[in-house]
């Protein structure tokens, strides 16, 4: 079910009025999440319900065992087997036909033959997700920072909440598990920020990712066929649509965890607006750079010791989020670049520079401000290129096209004045997140403090907005991860 | 809880209120889905001749110029899967039916309207025909499928600017008001034989499917079947993918081996077609639905 259908503008009020009216005890309440969490998955794909459920009893069952036993090696066994059946199951459906493809390659080049078939797999939705969300349950109770719990019912519900399920906020035991365990009770003002934070992800995903999709997908299939100029426009608005798609889905599932009472992480926090590479890996997808942070980078060395070891687990890292992306050597290079990038920051030790607000009190970034803002995008639009395009050897025929001498020419666009209409709207969104940037999401206290007319004019002035503007639907990118 | 409910509540019944009324509005609009479905229904004792497929059928094959009375169901993006539906829906109430032409294009195994761009279209289906081709609940709706841009627009081209809304003859069949500068079309051909070229071939087997249950049930009737590849511009056949092409051919070719009611018809490459003939790469004009039509026509006669 995605967000932006109809289907699920019915499922929510019927789930909303279930949960608050009709089952009100804890329990209850639960199990309804989890019926409710299993349908919204059903809805793509029933028959990969089953590797959720697999995935939340192994690691039930692994979490209390872990704890139960005394001797250290055991636990690490233990732990052992839920990570390798975690990644395996991930590696399975995720990895396979990517490795089988570089082990025949690479027998090749010794002059072999590797016969082994590749498998038609389809990738489950949402199942780098939720397995690195089961996998640091078992990692955190390992390291004895949570402990497990008994109550099989709050464990499934914290594995398969319906709003982030599918792509995130990865979510860490130690924060949810205590709120499905605890009653919740309905908050008039978080529920109405959350119906905001709704209202501005269907904005973001609907009337900008979708409408730069359709120029992003045909300049991308025939970029051939186009001057760098458009080139590097296309680039441009992918690097717009990546975010605005994936920052919309997160701003609705936290707006819709909201409804029912449940805080979820903040993914984004305004990462265009950052004055560097590593602002922006702080500020982009926090629950996944986080996750690999403490169940990655620390556990290989991070920031300690020398500048080379603190190089080498930078690299480290990217490679792992690239690959984590997909099983295709354009996320690896994807990595690299960006791994590349911070070189110059590790060494001067400037990679944990800018911690607070850009032009904190401030209604302006100064020049300095806004040259690293201009750079940081700008690398992005360019490393965002390996992202999008179907292939390496595409996105360098691609970077290829944009330094010739057309990159002068004036951009032909499919449809000028749709071009010009969708960037007046970038720049509306761009207005709006720039002075919300210091909040949660950036309709918190837009227009707060109006009148209510004055309010709820604003709120239907952004609903006329997503009904006039809205694309032809499109999947959510990160589905496919 | 009550204050959110009625707040909620508030705030939402304007747009509900809104969003019906627009509903209402659009349904009233007349459109060609409507008017074959009612116009098929006002024929249905006497059609002999049965033509489906997508614009290319329904711009290029003229029931004016068949000897016996035919009707033209080809509808804008109409992929095979929709014409199984329609075929399935009317073969049982045109007691007189002897012959169904279905288009076989160069996208015909390879697309199905619901994973392209023009999915919208299928709540007309949904809508008008009475067709369940789609289980999405915005196919139920004109206000939900379309953005309200393009509503908008609608709106005001009927109730407005009194714009005649139905494109198409009572026999079914449309042609382009303007014609295209042949440069253009040279231009253009590329271009739209690249946009029609499918990057897989997910989508054939149960395309397959599709056209094989289409040829059966009418062979079952003792229905023709006539699968026709109508001719194409040079610009645009020269640019056709190979494999895609061979695909089309030969699923052609296996429902006439297969099925004894079948022919094949490939007219992609005919000769007696002409620059003059083609509106764009792809479709025919005015001029050419006429030639094209008397081609076909001849040949059914002869079967």
């Amino acid at each position: 079910m995605l967000f932006n259908s109809i289907d699920f503008a019915i499922f929510l009020p019927i789930v909303f009025v279930l949960y608050w009216f009709v089952f009100k005890a804890l329990r209850p309440q639960n199990i309804l999440l989890i019926v409710a969490s299993y349908i919204f998955y059903a809805w793509w794909d029933w028959r990969f319900l089953g590797l959720i459920v697999t995935s939340t009893l192994i690691d039930y069952a692994i979490g209390l065992a872990i704890a139960k036993q005394q001797i250290k090696k055991a636990k690490k066994l233990l732990l052992t087997l839920s990570i390798l059946l975690n990644i395996g199951i991930l590696g399975f459906f995720k990895y396979y036909n990517f490795f089988i493809e570089n082990f025949k390659e690479a027998f090749m080049l010794f002059g072999r033959e590797l016969d082994v078939n590749y498998l038609n797999i389809i990738l489950p939705v949402g199942i780098s997700f939720y397995t690195f969300q089961t996998m640091s349950y078992s990692i955190d109770i390992y390291r004895e920072k949570i402990k497990p719990t008994t109550n099989l019912i709050a464990f499934a519900s914290f594995v398969c909440f319906f709003p982030q399920l599918v792509a995130g906020p990865i979510e860490r035991a130690s924060s949810f598990l205590p709120q499905v365990q605890k009653r919740r009770v309905f908050d008039y003002s978080k529920a109405t920020d959350g119906l905001k934070q709704i209202l501005w992800g269907l904005f973001k995903k609907m009337v900008i990712a979708d409408n730069c999709a359709v120029f992003v997908n045909d300049i991308f299939e025939n970029y051939a066929s186009y001057s760098g100029s458009t080139l590097v426009f296309g680039a441009f608005l992918f690097t717009i649509q990546i975010y605005c798609d994936f920052s919309g889905y997160s701003d609705i599932a936290i707006g819709v965890s909201r409804l029912f009472g449940f805080n979820l992480k903040k993914n984004f926090a305004f990462p265009y607006f950052s004055r560097n590479i590593a602002e922006f890996w702080r500020r982009w997808h926090i629950s996944l750079t986080t996750w690999f942070k403490d169940y990655f980078y620390i556990p290989i060395g991070g920031s300690r010791g020398s500048k080379w070891m603190q190089l080498r687990n930078t690299f480290a890292i990217f490679l792992v989020i690239g690959l984590w992306h997909g099983a295709h050597w354009k996320f690896v290079v994807y990595g690299l670049i960006n791994a590349l990038h911070f070189v110059p920051y590790i060494i001067r030790g400037k990679n944990t520079k800018y911690t607070t607000l850009i032009a904190e009190n401030r209604y302006l970034p100064n020049t300095k401000e806004l040259f690293g803002m201009f750079h940081t995008f700008l690398f992005l639009v360019f490393a965002r290129i390996f992202f999008r395009a179907d292939s390496l050897t595409i996105a360098i025929d691609y970077l290829n096209t944009i330094f010739s001498r057309s990159l002068f020419n004036i951009p032909i666009f499919p449809n000028t004045s749709e071009a010009l209409l969708l960037l007046i709207l970038i720049a509306f969104f761009f207005i709006v997140e720039w002075f919300g940037r210091d909040k949660e999401h950036a309709l918190e206290h837009i227009m707060s403090k109006s009148k209510k007319f004055h309010r709820w004019a604003f709120y239907y002035g952004i609903v006329f907005l997503i009904f006039y503007f809205n694309g032809e639907q499109q999947q959510f990118i990160y589905f496919q991860f | 809880m009550k204050k959110f409910l009625k707040q909620t509540c508030f705030f939402l019944v304007p747009l509900i209120i809104i969003g019906v009324t627009l509903e209402v509005a659009l349904r009233q609009i007349p459109n060609d889905y409507e008017f074959k479905n009612s116009q098929i229904d006002l024929e249905k004792e006497f059609i002999k001749t049965l033509i489906l497929g997508s614009s290319h059928s329904m711009y290029g094959l003229n029931p004016e110029y068949f000897t016996e009375q035919a009707y033209n169901l080809g509808h804008v993006s109409q992929t095979i899967d929709l014409d199984y539906y329609l075929l399935e829906k009317y073969i049982k109430v045109l007691p007189k039916l002897k012959t169904v032409i279905v288009r076989l294009s160069y996208t015909t195994m390879h697309e199905q309207i619901k994973t392209g761009a023009e999915s919208w279209r299928l709540k007309d289906y949904n809508l008008y025909y009475n067709l369940n081709v789609s289980n999405a609940l915005k196919y139920e709706s004109e206000g939900l499928s379309v953005k309200l841009k393009n509503n908008l627009t609608r709106l005001k081209d009927y109730y407005l600017d009194h714009k005649k809304m139905i494109k198409v003859e009572t026999t079914g069949w449309a042609s382009f008001e303007e014609e295209h500068a042949m440069r253009s079309i040279e231009t253009v051909g590329p271009i739209i034989a690249k946009k029609h070229t499918a990057k897989d071939d997910m989508l054939v087997e149960e395309n397959l499917q599709f056209l094989d249950k289409l040829v059966k049930l009418c062979d079952d009737e003792g229905i023709k079947v006539l699968l026709v590849t109508l001719p194409a511009h040079k610009s645009y056949r020269d640019n056709l993918e190979k494999h895609q092409l061979e695909v089309v051919v030969s699923a052609g070719e296996k429902m006439k081996k297969k099925y004894h009611h079948c022919r094949y018809l490939n007219l992609l490459k005919d000769d007696d077609f002409k620059d003059e003939d083609f509106y764009d790469a792809d479709h025919l004009n005015r001029d050419g639905a006429k030639k094209l039509s008397i081609l076909v026509d001849g040949f059914i006669s002869a079967l």
